[in-house]
This record gives structure tokens, sequence and C-alpha cells, in this order.
């Protein structure tokens, strides 16, 4: 399931496995909730950091665009270290996790968080106080708190207009944490900038208390959903918003399967943001919305068993016209 | 999980009064069944439409919920569902522009509405 995307492999294994687990009616065992809390804001504290430089890079500000990145590549370090992949890293298994964490991977992921956190207070004293900052942020793609609810954005994009929504809030493992969205009320740019940057903060301390609360007991056996049949939905805040899957198994064989990611939600709420802007503000606005057009675009093409992903345009070449397999859409 | 039919759904969801998540679309026997769901984790509340296999047509809720709008036209390219009231249904929202075969996700071989 993490293969859906490069950025938020963790957040869509999470929304599949509690949407197996809802329907299956298995509660796992905490340790196995705090590691998932660790890997989730690991994720988000990568994904942050690759925006933001994104950001910067838009803005024309190419060396923050490198010191963003740079620090990035710590937490892909810490993603190597913990699962073994840098990018597509998987750590979740039904009702468990892969391996548990060993002392030494603990003190890694400290020395290295520590070292983004420092980094990272740091630029955001820059982006609070450069006015050529603010200059370019301030009051570009505004969405108001009324329009933000009407329109249905989640994540960093309802934030930063003052909407509480957040699907950690609704997750009792969260709450032990003493975790609270991190809301701004103006919901220009600027303030989703600003969500994006106290989150990754927010993250990291996150995962410090995760670690300080880990049990040390073992991690409990794989469960697998053989012959299971179940219909139900799963959720996680993926870094840009509320991640939501549908799944119906009959016999332990998944029948229809359904992913919204978080972009599907917020890119509608595009046009009313571009509306009175200059061109110049365009990337800028649809910058600001962190869009994930890799979840968005592609198709899987199941033929005999074996699936086959491919573009718009190399979908377009090889089947329009032809018969058509059944396809499965990535959304 | 509520039951409602086609001229109910809006007055429901205006009266659930949250926020509009996901609409899954489901074939089923001989028939299309559409889950709208609201609300956050937890507090959630699902409206179930159905609607005939031969000519699906539901109202579309595009006017209270935007978001519904690209909801809607995934589900019309995938599985020729047919949304009253959503005026750029026909536009391809993941498919070729030029794709003329049945609703890929339509299991039986209808033509695309």
């Amino acid at each position: 399931m993490q293969r859906v995307c490069g950025i938020c492999p963790t957040s869509h294994s999470t929304a599949f496995l509690d949407c197996v687990e809802r329907g299956m009616k298995i509660d796992p065992a905490k340790k196995v909730k705090l590691l998932r809390v660790i890997e989730l804001e690991l994720e988000r504290i990568n994904s942050h950091m690759l925006w933001t430089g994104h950001m910067a890079n838009i803005l024309g500000y190419k060396m923050l665009f490198m010191f963003f990145w740079k620090e990035r590549e710590h937490t892909l370090d810490v993603f190597e270290k913990i699962t073994g992949g840098r990018i597509h890293h998987n750590f979740s298994k039904l009702r468990s996790a892969r391996f548990d964490l060993t002392k030494d991977m603990e003190n890694f992921m400290l020395r290295k968080l520590a070292r983004v956190e420092k980094k990272v207070k740091g630029y955001l004293k820059t982006f609070r106080s450069d006015s050529i900052m603010k200059a370019r942020l301030r009051g570009v793609g505004t969405i108001t708190k009324d329009g933000a609810e009407r329109m249905g954005v989640v994540g960093p994009v309802a934030r930063g207009s003052g909407v509480n929504i957040d699907v950690r809030k609704h997750i009792p493992v969260y709450r032990e944490l003493g975790f609270e969205p991190v809301l701004e009320k103006v919901g220009d740019s600027y303030a989703r900038t600003l969500v994006r940057l106290r989150e990754t903060l927010q993250s990291i301390e996150l995962v410090r208390e995760a670690l300080s609360e880990m049990p040390k007991t073992r991690l409990p056996k794989w469960g697998s959903f053989a012959g299971a049949t179940f219909e139900s939905t799963g959720r996680s805040e993926a870094p840009r918003g509320e991640d939501f899957h549908f799944i119906k198994a009959e016999n332990g064989i998944i029948k229809r399967a359904k992913i919204r990611t978080p972009t599907f939600s917020n890119i509608i709420s595009l046009e009313g943001m571009l509306k009175g802007r200059e061109i110049g503000d365009i990337p800028v606005i649809l910058g600001s919305l962190d869009p994930c057009f890799a979840c968005m675009e592609r198709v899987m093409v199941v033929k005999d068993g074996k699936a086959e992903d491919m573009s718009e345009e190399e979908f377009r070449r090889k089947y329009v016209g032809n018969n058509i397999p059944s396809v499965c859409p990535t959304h | 999980m509520m039951e409602v039919n086609r001229k109910e759904l809006l007055l429901e969801a205006g009266k659930a009064n949250k926020r509009l998540v996901a609409i899954v679309c489901i074939q089923e026997k001989d028939i299309f069944r559409l889950d709208y769901i609201f609300g956050e984790r937890g507090e959630d509340i699902t409206l179930t439409v159905r609607a005939p296999l031969k000519k699906p047509v539901v109202d579309s809720i595009m006017g209270t919920f935007p978001v519904a709008e690209l909801f809607e036209r995934e589900i019309h390219d995938f599985f020729g569902v047919e949304f009253h009231g959503n005026r750029r249904l026909h536009d391809k929202l993941f498919l070729p522009e030029d794709y003329k075969g049945p609703p890929p996700l339509r299991k039986g071989g209808h033509k695309h509405a």
C-alpha cells in the first residue's frame, strides 16, 4: 500500500491498516501504536522540510532551498537506519510492526532530530522576520475559515485558516501524548507556511515523547487477514491532510478499494484562491497547497494478474480504442 | 449507515452539517451503491444511495459541498454514474479526453453513459 506515494508511504499503509483493523475489530498493543506515531511523525518532518525547501525555491531563495533539503537528508538517514528504505520505507504490519527499535536506532534518531530541530528553529525565525518572504506570501491565496469549511479542505491548508481538522486529535494514543493541532488564523500562504514549520517542530517533540513512553515489551505477532470478510473505512493524517481509505473484502480477497488522497480534497479550493491574483502569484498559491500530483494522475492496469503502472499518455497510447482490462486508479 | 433515496440525500446531508470526506461507489449485483461519508474519524456518518445498474442517475450535491464536484466526476469516469446537476460531469477527470471505451471499473461491458 505504501507504493501509492513516495513522500507519504506510511500514511497510506497506516490508513489501510486502520481500515483493516477496524473491520476485523483488532486493537493493536500500545507499543505498536507508538511505533506508528514515530514513523508518521518522521514522515511529516520529511515532507514538510521537502515542501518548505520547494517553497523557498519558488520564492527565489535557492540557498534556503538547499539548506532545507540538506536537513531533509538527515531524516532520510533516520528512515534508512530504522526501516532500511529511504523513500519507500515501511514499518507497519497488521497488529504489529516489522521489527523493534534498538537502543542504537533510538540514539541515532534523537541525535539527528536534535540537529534538525536546531536548524528548523533558525529557519522559522527567518520566515518570521524576512520582509521579502512576507511581501511574497502575506495576503496571497487567502481562504477564510468559512470558505475552508465550505470547500472541505484538509490538513495544513485548513489549519492555516483556523479550521481545527486533524485526524490525530481523534486517535487516543495522540491524545495521551498531549497532542494539540497547530492553528493559524489568517488563511494565506504565509499562514500555511508557518503551520508546516511549526508542525515540524511539534512532530520532533512527539517522536521524543513517543520514545520516552515506549513500553519495554516484545512486539506481538503479525496478523493476517486471510479469510476475513469486512467492509470498513480507515484514516490517517498524512503530511498533506486527511488520507481516507475504504476496503471491502470477502474471504480475504479485496473486492473494492478506494483511496481519497488529501490533494484531491484540497485542489478544488485553488480556483477561488487564484481569482484576482497576478500571474507571478500562481506558483506560490499552487505551491502553498502542497499538491501531490503523483498520486492523482497515474493509473494501474491489472491484466492477467500482473500490475502495470503507467502515465495517462502511455495509457492512451496503449489502450484507447482497444479492449480495456480492469483498470484500478491509484485513487 | 443510513439508507436514503435520491431526493432525501441533500436534506439529510444538510442536517448532518459535517464535512464531506469521500464518496465511494461500489457495484453490487444489479445496483450501484454510493456511500457518502461525512464527518471526522469516529464521529462519521454514512448516507447510502442506491442506483440501478441500467440507468444510474443520482442528484449532485456540489451546490452545498463544492468538493463533491471532483468526487462525482471521478465516479462518472470510472463507473458511468450520472450526477444530475454537476455541470462539468462530462469533462474527463482521470481518463484521457478522447476515451471512448466503457467505464473501466464497471463490471460487464456497458457503454459509457
